[in-house]
């Protein structure tokens, strides 16, 4: 009935590297419905940001190569696609925000140029004078959902009832009305004074307006999978949590479907909807975050969650993860994460645990079950 | 995962094993170190001995007026009956020596004065001030264009070998200022730089153990590069005629090629300018060649790279623009193993 | 306050950084302009005792510690090591000096050169200090490498081969090779990831259990600072704005932006989902601060007096051990952080949302 925006199938990823060849993304499935916000949580060497590159072939293939799997979507399989098919999927459909948006806005250009770039390209598009990947304009419901303007608790300002509620118009033929687009999308991410920054260059803006200018680029495309690779990492923690306020915001307004990676087990909590724990390069828990964080089902889970930095943590030791990631041109044999864990048998070396459903199956078909890559999801609870 | 951590590859182990392991990987970087080799020896050769090699002398009449490439004469006679071939071969330790000495001069001078103008040029400090007289007068000097500049001082000190080395060398160690006080200063304030003078150690010592080291690299390897470039430009003062002169007792390739070219034997006796046009290309090539390898060879980073991937060991830890999240998936696993089980 | 003098006293220490001025600002005669990196700041650290620093980039905490490591020359103040003046030493004696204080920085892979190994980078300090041999330098370096969680047998690799934990260890090791009596710990662990970062704070409070060192612990992660530290000190904007003991900072802080900041902190709890964070506006520049509280502008409690007068930083009544930046301390102290987020308005879950 409801059709994944993206599912991704068995994707593994090796990198070939002098002699040495390591998989960096390792049987790795999942899907996102629309308007879902999909969080993918792991300690740096995970793939995680690997997978998050491979999905719109932003990978440099080589040294990276996509063994097996599909990452069909919306009904295309972007595995399968040529090079020269690529340019037709970026930009049409998946937006990306990256983790330090002063390398990824080009300094070279003003605000409004960078921004309005973005927009022709998509407007060019929806007028079918370049190809997409589909052919012709992607006729696609970014629309906001039909709620009426919500006022925005921070600003009081009233947020335009979804931004792009209108339907796809393409009225964007002089000057004033590309610039009123541009204006739009700004203020869309809570730019109080857009008109302002239009004339600035990135290293004139502040880290969190640079990131909001990023957010606001990757909106105006409309994308149906919105990719955030660490989006509020290089930021403070006060402009960290306001930017998350606003993507928290725009994850109620905008009907894309979203993947969220990120290092910081918080973030993921705040915003995701389902979490993806990866560890080694493969995906060891999977389901809603709510049962994931609180009735973690592996101990790779648990650990990463105890280890978690909190001021409200009573005193004694911090508690971490014994050993180190391992090296994945050598995976260990069988579970990848029983050289450290607590619970390993001899089973978790001799196999590859599957990622089979823990506790009760989901009864929604867009909300995923609580699944778990771990022999004796039953015994995590009880571990310390 | 943590008890057998594997054996790495020690650097230790004999430094001329790494020279050739890190050559093997790279057969043109090896092919520039045996063609500098090669290069060299011959030069030392003929300047010992000159009839070990050199069939003939610089100005030995061989009966043969423009004879083409033969056994006799590997690169034929020119018009004035001179072996083309002894001629070349009798020209290498001067074009050589010129090369090494220029680019050698300009190293130390330039090189000492960038250092000094980089390390020390904190504004309003008597160092401060040095610098900045340092960088002007480079400044002055860069403005020229060299050439030109190089040929005015040849005039002005009169035609010969001595008067265009006393040029070359005038005009050529403002490039070196440039170049390794740009590297100091990108040194200087890196992080590693700022916690040795934490830890006490002396700014001569940071100068010498920290940025000079860390420097050396990309200015070796300019050098060796620089040191074709210098064969070039003096060949071209040679071919404008104002350096050495040919025929004569000691021939010089630009010289050479001057005389071919300006007696018009260029259009009808092809081969004679081949002899010394090879000369400079071949030289140049091989030092090019020599630098590409040096730089790989003075870095621990590559060199590690290169041993371990010729040994069949990991791919090198971190490979920057390859990986972008596995990059940090790496070798601390003995570290990690004993730390790990205490703090759990 | 007893006796002896504290070991490190912070006294009314500025920082500023003149700006390069433009060829017109020389010419019509524009005053010259400065970032404030650190403005008016005084604190003391006692012996063996751990003092945390919190603030975002650009709070100045950085150059603070690098003042305190007589790594830059403050503009205005003194700095006390034992009593004793340390910001006018001359070149020998500070270099006889940097013995006592050590520092452990922030980037693992830039603070290591490159082209030494192991040994030579750990021994640094000893042979610069101590003038040690060769031999000996190898030895104590050998002997140094457990206490840090390394093993002895790496002396002869090169930092790249170290993953970002090892490369911090490294540091560690390094600080402590010449038995300082204060180390600034200048983020330690803010390039680690989280079961990492809990490796090397453990083996620091442990290594402070062992050897009495003290620790200015600067960081932007108010977890570490409540394990590691004894009192916390809150700096935004290049000043002071609130200093106390770790656990009564934490739980209970008066000045608004250490509410705003412990607010900020992403906790893993599905349960927070709906929160929103009030606080508006960017971080000011520092470039010639305008006068007033420099919270001033993003603060949820201002009053017109923020904006117009230097807040003092005193003690508050009722609240022992602490001293705040705020004209408001008296009012808005009781007010917990949480109350910085606000529950989101209903918007529609999308259907099946997890809840």
């Amino acid at each position: 009935m409801t059709e994944p925006v993206l599912d991704v199938q068995g994707l593994t990823i090796t990198y070939t590297v002098g002699a040495g060849v390591f998989q960096a993304v390792s049987d790795v499935s999942m899907q996102i419905y629309p308007g879902r916000v999909v969080g993918i949580v792991g300690e740096t060497g995970c793939g995680k940001s690997t997978l998050g590159k491979a999905i719109p072939r932003l990978l440099p293939e080589p040294p990276a190569t996509i063994g097996s799997g599909t990452v069909v979507f919306r009904g295309t399989d972007l595995v399968r696609l040529t090079k020269r098919q690529l340019p037709m999927v970026r930009g049409t459909g998946i937006g990306m925000i990256f983790q330090e948006p002063l390398n990824s806005l080009n300094p070279a250009f003003r605000v409004y140029d960078q921004m309005a770039e973005a927009i022709r390209i998509r407007h060019y598009r929806d007028m079918g004078y370049v190809k997409s990947f589909r052919g012709g304009s992607m006729p696609f419901d970014y629309s906001v959902r039909s709620t009426p303007p919500v006022t925005n608790p921070v600003t009081k300002s009233i947020v335009p009832g979804g931004a792009a509620a209108e339907a796809v118009e393409d009225k964007l033929r002089t000057r004033a009305e590309f610039r009123e687009e541009v204006l739009r999308y700004l203020r869309l991410v809570r730019i109080n004074d857009p008109e302002a920054i239009l004339g600035l260059y990135p290293h004139e803006l502040s880290g969190g307006m640079r990131q909001r200018i990023m957010i606001a680029m990757a909106l105006s495309e409309r994308p149906s999978l919105l990719i955030a690779d660490e989006p509020t990492s290089a930021l403070d923690v006060t402009i960290q949590a306001q930017v998350l306020t606003l993507m928290k915001e725009l994850i109620d307004e905008v009907k894309a479907a979203i993947l969220f990676i990120s290092h910081d087990l918080g973030v993921i909590a705040e915003t995701a909807d389902e979490v993806g724990v990866m560890y080694a390069g493969r995906i060891v828990e999977y389901g809603p975050v709510a049962d994931v964080f609180l009735n973690p089902r592996h101990p790779y889970t648990k650990a990463l969650l105890r280890a978690a930095p909190s001021r409200y943590k009573s005193d004694g030791p911090l508690s971490s993860i014994p050993g180190t990631v391992p090296n994945l041109s050598r995976p260990p044999s069988g579970c990848r994460f029983h050289p450290r864990c607590p619970l390993a048998r001899d089973a978790c070396k001799a196999s590859s645990p599957p990622l089979a459903i823990v506790g009760a199956e989901s009864k929604v078909e867009i909300v995923a079950s609580h699944r778990s890559a771990c022999f004796f999801p039953e015994e995590v609870p009880n571990l310390p | 995962m943590t008890e057998a951590a594997p054996k790495r590859p020690r650097l230790s182990d004999g430094s001329l094993g790494v020279l050739w392991r890190v050559l093997r990987t790279n057969p043109l970087s090896l092919g520039g170190f045996v063609l500098v080799a090669v290069i060299v020896l011959t030069a030392l050769v003929v300047t010992v001995d000159p009839r070990l090699l050199v069939p003939y002398g610089a100005q030995q009449f061989t009966g043969a007026i423009h004879a083409g490439p033969s056994a006799h004469h590997l690169f034929g006679t020119d018009g004035t009956g001179y072996d083309v071939f002894s001629n070349v071969m009798l020209a290498l330790p001067l074009d050589l020596g010129i090369g090494v000495a220029i680019a050698g001069s300009a190293l130390f001078i330039g090189g000492g004065l960038g250092l000094i103008a980089g390390f020390f040029d904190t504004p309003g400090t008597v160092g401060g001030a040095i610098s900045v007289s340092i960088m002007r007068l480079t400044d002055i000097f860069l403005s020229f264009p060299s050439l030109i500049l190089a040929l005015a001082i040849t005039r002005a000190l009169g035609i010969g070998v001595g008067p265009t080395l006393i040029a070359l060398a005038i005009t050529w160690w403002p490039f070196y200022v440039r170049l390794v006080r740009g590297e100091v200063l990108a040194v200087k304030h890196l992080p590693y730089v700022t916690a040795a003078r934490a830890s006490g150690v002396s700014e001569w010592r940071i100068l010498i153990r920290h940025v000079l080291r860390n420097v050396l690299e990309p200015i070796v390897v300019y050098f060796t590069l620089d040191i074709g470039t210098v064969l070039v430009t003096y060949s071209t003062i040679g071919f404008i005629g104002v350096a050495s002169k040919y025929p004569g007792p000691q021939p010089e390739w630009g010289a050479m090629l001057a005389f071919y070219q300006s007696s018009g034997a260029i259009n009808v006796y092809p081969w004679e300018v081949l002899g010394p046009g090879v000369a400079i290309f071949v030289t140049v090539l091989a030092f090019s060649l020599l630098g590409d390898g040096l730089r790989d060879l003075l870095d621990p980073r590559t060199r590690r790279a290169f041993v371990r991937s010729s040994a069949g060991h990991d791919p090198p830890a971190e490979t920057p623009s390859a990986l972008p999240s596995g990059g940090e998936a790496t070798t601390d696993e003995v570290a990690m193993g004993r730390e790990g089980g205490a703090a759990a | 306050m007893n006796d002896a003098p504290a070991l490190l006293e912070v006294q009314d220490v500025v920082k500023y950084f003149p700006l390069t001025r433009s060829l017109t600002s020389v010419i019509t005669g524009g005053s010259r302009r400065a970032v404030h990196a650190v403005d008016h700041v005084s604190f003391s650290l006692n012996e063996g005792e751990t003092l945390g620093l919190i603030g975002e980039s650009g709070s100045g905490k950085t150059t603070l510690g690098w003042l305190v490591a007589r790594l830059h020359e403050p503009t205005g103040g003194r700095i006390l090591f034992s009593g004793h003046d340390v910001t006018r030493l001359p070149r020998g004696k500070l270099r006889a000096w940097r013995r006592n204080v050590q520092v452990v920085f922030q980037d693992p892979v830039g603070s290591l050169d490159p082209r030494l190994r192991v040994w030579q980078i750990v021994g640094e300090p000893m042979r610069a200090q101590l003038g040690l041999s060769r031999a000996t330098t190898r030895k104590r370096v050998e002997a140094l490498l457990p206490s840090v969680g390394l093993p002895t047998d790496c002396l002869d690799q090169y930092p790249h081969e170290f993953s970002g934990g090892g490369r911090q260890r490294l540091s560690v090791a390094r600080a402590l090779s010449v038995d300082p009596r204060l180390i600034v710990l200048d983020e330690p662990t803010s390039a680690l990831d989280v079961a990492v970062q809990a490796q090397i704070l453990n083996r620091l409070v442990a290594l402070q259990r062992e050897r009495k060192i003290a620790y200015l612990l600067i960081t932007h992660n108010v977890a570490a600072v409540r394990f590691v530290a004894d009192r916390v000190a809150v700096l935004y904007l290049g000043q002071l704005v609130e200093i106390g003991g770790v656990h009564e900072v934490l739980e209970h802080p008066v000045h608004p932006y250490t509410k705003a900041l412990l607010a900020a902190v992403p906790v893993p709890d599905p349960n927070r989902r709906r929160m929103r964070y009030r606080i508006e506006g960017d971080i000011p520049s520092l470039v010639d601060p305008k006068p007033g509280c420099r919270f001033a502008p993003r603060c949820p409690f201002v009053i017109e007096r923020c904006r117009v007068e230097d807040p003092e930083f005193r003690a508050v009544p009722g609240i022992p051990n602490r001293l705040v930046a705020c004209h408001r301390a008296e009012e808005v102290g009781d007010i917990p952080p949480e109350s910085l987020l606000e529950v989101a308005p209903a918007v529609a879950a999308p259907a099946g949302a997890a809840t």
